[in-house]
């Protein structure tokens, strides 16, 4: 394997568990999804059909092929349903419902704040609070302006604490309703892929 | 100062929004593997819309030059043109020509010109329409006009 091709799986490996984070996200929380998602963008990079040209930094390159990938599966599946209507073929869709991942209840409070957002205030909130990146990086991955990013980067904000009034006025902690304990094995694969301790991760704004 | 707080509170939501996702985080080894397409179930698969909207055009375009082609046209036989010409008068028309009324009619030639053909033959100067002639002194006038 040529050395330049097993650097680019390092790098990958490194952001892996942050590029899973981004991958939900871009998929409404569909974990089967967002996983096949993460491959195709994987498979793109290593095969060389999303090229890093080092314009930018490789984990915002990254974030913006994953991006890309899930609206090409989100737009490929709906015509793939449309198609199978209108033939008729009821069972030629995907058979796989949705699976999302097991949250707390307080996650899942913000999860359905988030839901009731724009998508692009949705996704420059995430890239700022769940990635850690600086507005700049997030209006990089989105193919947008700065200036753009900031307004839906503020809107955002802005309706995310009306919509969290309720927990944001007196402290008040929703009922603990902890998640399902991980399986044993995949605890132990996921310690490896600590979002933590990411090299490539920008610091915070 | 509220706001500040408020903040905080936001970057410790999506801090345990990010722990709770990173249990799920699928191991890496098998997303940089080729794997086949599971989506669908069964073996029909849908053509790609890119594919079918090529074959639609294709089948198009097959079809049009089908319809302009004219299976011998260029080459009547004379014994059908004298069949056709049976019981003209001047003023008939023959079903094909509407075929002649186009622009480029030269492309046409080989449809039968039934009306004209027949007229100088069967009028003789008279300007009224003549009674049916026979096949073969017909035949033979478009011959002679042809040569």
């Amino acid at each position: 394997m040529p050395d330049a091709l097993r650097e680019t799986e390092r790098r990958l490996e490194r952001l892996h568990a942050a590029s899973f984070g981004w991958a939900l996200a871009c998929c409404a929380g569909d974990e089967a999804e967002a996983a096949d998602t993460l491959h195709d963008a994987y498979l793109k990079v290593l095969d060389g059909r999303a090229r890093f040209a080092g314009r930018s930094s490789f984990r915002t390159f990254l974030f913006g092929v994953v991006r890309r990938t899930a609206l090409e599966r989100r737009r490929r599946r709906r015509t793939r349903v449309l198609l199978a209507k209108a033939w008729g073929r009821e069972r030629a869709t995907t058979t796989r419902g949705r699976d999302p991942v097991v949250r707390s209840e307080r996650s899942r409070m913000l999860a359905e704040a988030l839901g009731q957002l724009s998508t692009r205030q949705r996704e420059v909130l995430h890239l700022v609070f769940y990635e850690e990146m600086t507005i700049e990086e997030a209006s990089a991955v989105l193919g947008t302006s700065l200036g753009t990013a900031r307004t839906h980067y503020e809107r955002g904000k802005r309706r995310l604490r009306r919509l969290l009034a309720a927990y944001f006025a007196d402290g008040r902690h929703p009922p603990s309703q902890e998640p399902q304990p991980p399986a044993p094995e995949r605890q132990a694969a996921d310690s490896s892929h600590s979002p933590s301790g990411d090299p490539e991760r920008g610091g915070p704004r | 100062m509220t706001a500040q707080r408020d903040e905080r509170r936001l970057r410790e939501l999506f801090a345990r929004l990010r722990e709770e996702d990173a249990r799920a985080t699928p191991d890496f080894e098998p997303l940089i593997r080729p794997r086949p397409n599971a989506d669908f179930e069964g073996g029909a698969r849908i053509l790609r819309p890119r594919l079918a909207l090529a074959a639609v055009a294709l089948a198009a375009l097959g079809l049009g030059v089908w319809q302009l082609a004219e299976p011998g046209g260029a080459e009547q036989p004379e014994g059908r043109l004298a069949l056709e010409l049976q019981g003209t008068s001047a003023r008939w028309r023959g079903p094909t020509d509407f075929l002649l009324e186009r622009r480029v009619t030269s492309a046409w030639r080989g449809v039968p010109r039934i009306g004209r053909t027949a007229a100088p033959a069967a009028t003789a100067g008279e300007g009224a329409p003549a009674p049916a002639e026979p096949a073969t002194p017909a035949t033979d006038t478009a011959r002679r006009d042809r040569t």
